[in-house]
């Protein structure tokens, strides 16, 4: 079961879609940018989360697109310029 | 079961059965579930198939009708239930059933696929639809195969139906399949375990396949900060005090949640969270486990009743080699760490006692032998202490309980329970009952299975991280303080200490017996396992982990 981290950017048109489309990518990754998102997910989860995006967006007028950035293990490196950024973090919490 | 089965088999069960019979019995009659990465593609591509149209129309109806989708059906006569994807209908009625993979080389249907896609003909006709064939789509190949409904296609389906229901009789499932190439893909390999099933009941020499994985994707939570809340937004566990928010974390990153003291979940947050499979423990600020939920006991009710069987009867059997694994991994904690050496006949002491184990007639023969070894261990388990003041006043007081005198028994303590929360935690995932032990007394309100099966892990897990944190200078005398009730962690040297112990968990040994590599967290489960395994019957003996 072993993860890959994606990268995924949306265009939705519609206010109130995009706040579902919001909610769903909170529950699935960790924001990049204004509608940038990556995250690690297995091969279910990464289905989980194409049905759930699937249900809410319109195919007509909304775009998702996601990028596979590799293993968790062993994901493509990323650059950050300007504003610190938070990256998905594994392990344990302790709060 | 004891042919108290239920009268309707599942169409789809009769596909497992013919795929394999132990998936079959584990799914139907142990009422295990596990999902993989291929039952959530299936579930994907049945989003919009599964969604159910208008009602199929009566056989008597006039003319072509449109494809309907999700029919569900059943029948007495052939003691059959079912829902079939599509049915068609033109001169004649056909069953649909779509399928994720790819169809075989020869042009024929996956014998699995087959006998459901009979069984979905079955229904059909003897609901008055006049059906010759069946048809399977491949929707990975893009291929469509044809299943006749005939007099081998009766007969066939008949012989499954009734050797499943055999096998469904039966009081514990088939062994698993041998070095088969569908244990991989097979959803509850990690379950059922077959290669080392077949391993330790000698079907097979081969070393197991590391089926299962090195170690989940999912982590412990722990809520140290008191007054904490913890909710869920979204998809979300969002941890939050007095309004501001203190870690926002995936449901999909948690595999438990410890709540310490005095801090508050919603029911929101408890919900989720079991659907997610994580269960929620509470405990007091000093580790003390009060308990746990975890939504909807296992199902596995076989198993329950074993455990209790073999609780009563007292388990010496199972006990033994816990405790003579625990001497064992004793042993050699004190030669991999003692500096100047224990005098050789300490040593011999102690693998000989750990031998006597296996001739304990009585339990308190067992506890016995264990006191003994306990007293030799923790006679020069001091000296692997560095600091030499930490390990002078643990020497003064040798290993006591409660209240800790002193740092290195109030981390023992502390240790024992965070690895007895993980154990139950274990317990729990394979539908063990924590509090039915073996030779822990199951009274007093302790887990005693629990504890039971945390012999082993004493020295590999607790111990271990205990000296770590001492040696490595993750712990000191400063993170402790003296309270009324003896030596207490300071708040950042509890947090320390449970950092050096979530990392002792992370790290991977080479199962003894099984010979891949896995975390200690896995371990644990994957102990439980053979644990269950043994309480059915299907294993003989339980194999302790033992390092070298
Ligand atoms: S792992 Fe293999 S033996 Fe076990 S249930 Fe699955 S297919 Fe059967």
């Amino acid at each position: 079961m072993s993860r890959r981290r994606y990268l995924i950017a949306y265009d939705i048109a519609d206010p109130k879609r995009l706040r579902q489309v919001i909610k769903i990518m909170e529950s699935y990754g960790t924001r990049l940018q204004y509608s940038v998102f990556l995250c690690d997910l297995s091969g279910a989860e990464s289905l989980h989360w194409r049905g759930d995006i699937l249900d809410v967006i319109e195919l007509s007028k909304d775009s998702v697109v996601s990028i596979d950035l590799g293993p968790t293990l062993k994901p493509a490196e990323i650059n950050l310029l300007g504003l610190p950024r938070q990256l998905p973090a594994q392990g344990v919490h302790i709060i | 079961m004891n042919g108290d089965e239920p009268e309707l088999l599942p169409a789809r069960m009769l596909n497992e059965f013919t795929f394999c019979p132990r998936l079959f019995y584990l799914e139907w009659v142990s009422a295990e579930w596990a999902p993989n990465d291929d039952t959530a593609a299936g579930d994907f591509d049945h989003r919009a198939i599964a969604k159910p149209s208008v009602p199929l129309p009566d056989p008597d109806h006039d003319g072509p009708w449109p494809a309907v989708r999700a029919v569900a059906l059943s029948d007495p006569g052939w003691g059959l239930t079912g829902i079939i994807d599509r049915v068609d209908h033109d001169d004649e009625t056909v069953p649909v059933d779509y399928k994720t993979g790819s169809a075989p080389r020869n042009g024929h249907a996956w014998p699995a696929d087959r006998i459901q896609i009979l069984a979905q003909a079955a229904l059909l006709e003897s609901a008055g639809y006049p059906v010759n064939h069946g048809e399977l789509y491949y929707r990975k190949s893009h291929r469509r195969v044809d299943v006749a409904w005939d007099d081998e296609g009766r007969r066939d389906l008949r012989t499954a139906i009734a050797n499943a229901r055999n096998t469904a009789a039966g009081l514990r499932p088939p062994p698993p399949l041998e070095d088969s190439p569908k244990c991989p893909r097979c959803s509850l390999v990690g379950i059922c375990l077959p290669d080392e099933h077949n391993l330790l009941t000698a079907r097979s020499a081969r070393s197991p396949r590391r089926l299962v994985p090195r170690d989940p994707d999912q982590r412990p939570v722990y809520v140290l900060e008191q007054g904490a809340s913890v909710g869920v937004d979204g998809g979300r566990l969002s941890i939050t005090r007095q309004g501001e928010e203190l870690e926002s974390i995936r449901l999909l990153d948690v595999s438990q949640v410890n709540l310490y003291g005095n801090v508050q979940v919603t029911t929101q947050a408890l919900r989720q969270l079991w659907a997610h499979g994580a269960p929620v423990l509470w405990l007091s600020r000093t580790g003390w486990l009060d308990g746990w939920s975890q939504g909807q006991p296992s199902k596995n009710v076989d198993l329950r009743r074993a455990q209790l069987s073999a609780h009563i009867a007292g388990g010496l059997g199972l006990a033994r080699p816990m405790i003579a694994a625990k001497i064992r991994n004793q042993r050699t904690l004190l030669m991999r760490n003692h500096p100047s050496g224990v005098p050789a006949s300490e040593l011999t002491s102690l693998r000989e006692l750990s031998h006597q184990c296996e001739n304990a007639q009585r339990r308190d023969e067992l506890m016995g032998i264990e006191g003994t070894a306990a007293r030799i261990y923790f006679d020069h388990f001091g000296s692997l202490i560095r600091d030499e003041e930490i390990a002078g006043l643990f020497d003064r007081h040798g290993r006591t309980r409660r209240p800790p005198t002193d740092p290195v028994n109030a981390a023992l303590s502390y240790a024992y329970a965070l690895l007895t929360k993980d154990v139950v935690t274990a317990c729990l995932g394979v539908g063990l009952d924590p509090y039915l032990g073996m030779l822990h007394a199951a009274r007093f309100g302790r887990p005693s299975l629990a504890l039971d099966l945390q012999e082993e892990f004493r020295p590999l897990i607790a111990e271990s991280t205990v000296l770590r944190a001492f040696n490595n200078g993750e712990i000191g005398i400063g993170s402790f303080r003296q309270t009324s009730s003896g030596t207490a962690f300071t708040d950042t040297g509890r947090r320390k200490f449970i950092e050096s112990y979530e990392r002792r968990m992370e790290e991977e040994l080479r199962h003894p017996v099984f010979g891949y590599r896995i975390s200690y967290r896995r371990t644990l489960e994957v102990q439980a396992r053979i644990l269950a395994a043994v309480l059915i019957g299907e294993l003989e003996d339980y194999t302790a982990v033992v390092t070298r």
